[in-house]
């Protein structure tokens, strides 16, 4: 009985190491998926704009943003930024500057459930 | 008859014991090799994108026709990245002509121009090669041609667009790096006092040179322009300054042990603000930073050892 008791006494403390060990790893890939998700964002409304820029005036094409808390700013580049705030996921990518420049715009996830970019003759209007 | 074979309970408990440490080592190893990824190949979609602008840009007069007499004109400006620019990565291009009556300006047979990574650069670029397709036109004649083009992000491509997005924000602008030390010299840096100290040094030394942001290798007094990019044409440029001895060097002896670790920053300071100019390092300079781009006097490049 007194074996067992000391069994699960280092079973216990041995358990509590571990977590505090892996807590520090663990915290660190969930920040760093999130840094992820936020550069895939910008990295795929980057490429629509760099898309758009060789589409005829009058193209047109929506985009679902993410059902979460997020900003994006949209100019020169494409800025994504997901739980705004302290643990902020924040990833900037560039667009080509080519014909067609895009009209800066900001936009709140929570007040758009999408995005529609508009090619006009020599500039990309997003409107929410 | 067997003989049945006795187990202690001491030797129970000590398998029992191992086989749960065991267990946690396995558990530690699989919690620390825990890590995400996109699998996104960021240069490897910028060429497809910077591809497909090349493709219907003002050089061709249908998707995939090129003109020539207008890549002539490209290949005699001096402008490194004419058709359309990406602000981190940079591209350059060739089109062979597939057909000899169709031949460039100087009788030869491609059109190649673009950004040329410093062979220090090119060691540490991530690159991407895209191959097209494609027909140049002369006059009334059509030939087959060949479009290669490769787009290459190095340090020197992310600080030229650090630079534009230090100007395009006013905020200053962070590039965490590591500079392989593949290029040590024997060289005098300065030292205490004004002296200078004579050593195996890596450099990082970046100069203003024409319009242009140039790596340069700098040996005993001699200066070997090594790699350029042009600065983004948006980038007034006059509003960004290097200071003119823009040298920092790393004692080779550290770097060969441990990557030195330290962050590039373009700080957009107000107007009237500087930085002291004979020290890359950038000091206290979070209150001399412009908040808006029209407060902008001069963008600072400098070393943050904060890290």
């Amino acid at each position: 009985m007194k074996g067992m008791m000391m069994f699960f006494t280092i079973l216990l403390l041995v358990t509590a190491i571990v977590i505090i060990a892996a807590y520090s790893p663990l915290y660190q890939g969930a920040a760093q998926a999130g840094q992820l998700s936020a550069e895939r964002y910008a990295s795929e409304i980057s490429g629509i704009i760099n898309i758009m820029q060789q589409s005829p005036p009058g193209t047109s094409h929506s985009y679902e943003l993410p059902d979460k808390e997020c900003i994006l700013t949209l100019g020169d580049r494409v800025t994504m930024t997901l739980s705004p705030g302290e643990k902020e996921a924040k990833a900037s990518v560039g667009t080509i500057q080519y014909a067609a420049a895009v009209v800066p715009a900001r936009f709140d996830c929570s007040e758009h459930d999408q995005i529609v970019f508009e090619r006009n003759e020599n500039i990309i209007i997003v409107r929410g | 008859m067997s003989e049945e074979f006795p187990v202690p309970d001491e030797i129970l408990a000590v398998i029992r014991m191992v086989a749960f440490g065991i267990f946690i080592v396995a558990m530690v190893l699989f919690m620390t090799n825990v890590y995400t990824t996109t699998g996104l190949d960021f240069t490897q979609k910028a060429s497809r994108e910077i591809g497909n602008t090349l493709l219907s840009g003002p050089a061709t007069e249908q998707r995939g026709i090129f003109l020539a007499e207008k890549l002539d004109e490209y290949m005699a400006s001096p402008l490194q990245e004419p058709i359309g620019r990406h602000c981190s990565m940079a591209y350059h291009m060739k089109i062979e002509s597939l057909d000899p009556k169709i031949k460039n300006a100087d009788g030869g047979n491609a059109w190649e121009f673009g950004f040329e990574p410093s062979d220090v650069s090119k060691e540490y670029s991530n690159d991407a090669e895209k191959e097209f397709a494609v027909a140049v036109r002369r006059g009334e004649y059509t030939g087959p041609a060949k479009l290669t083009i490769k787009v290459y992000r190095t340090w020197l491509t992310d600080v030229s667009c650090m630079l534009a997005e230090a100007y395009a924000t006013g905020q200053a602008q962070t590039l965490a790096t590591s500079i392989a030390c593949v290029e040590t010299q024997e060289t005098a840096v300065p030292g205490l006092a004004g002296s200078r100290i004579r050593g195996e040094y890596c450099n990082l030394y970046l100069k203003k040179e024409s319009g242009q942001l140039c790596y340069i290798k700098a040996e005993d007094g001699r200066e070997e322009t090594r790699g350029c990019r042009t600065i983004d044409d948006a980038l007034p440029f006059d509003s960004f300054r290097l200071p003119d001895d823009f040298y920092y060097s790393l004692d080779a002896h550290i770097v060969t042990y441990a990557s030195p670790q330290f962050a590039l920053k373009a700080v957009p300071l107000r107007k009237g603000e500087t930085l002291e100019a004979d020290n890359a390092e950038c000091g206290d300079y979070e209150s001399k930073v412009a908040e808006t781009r029209e407060e902008i006097g001069q963008i600072y490049l400098c070393i943050d050892k904060g890290l």
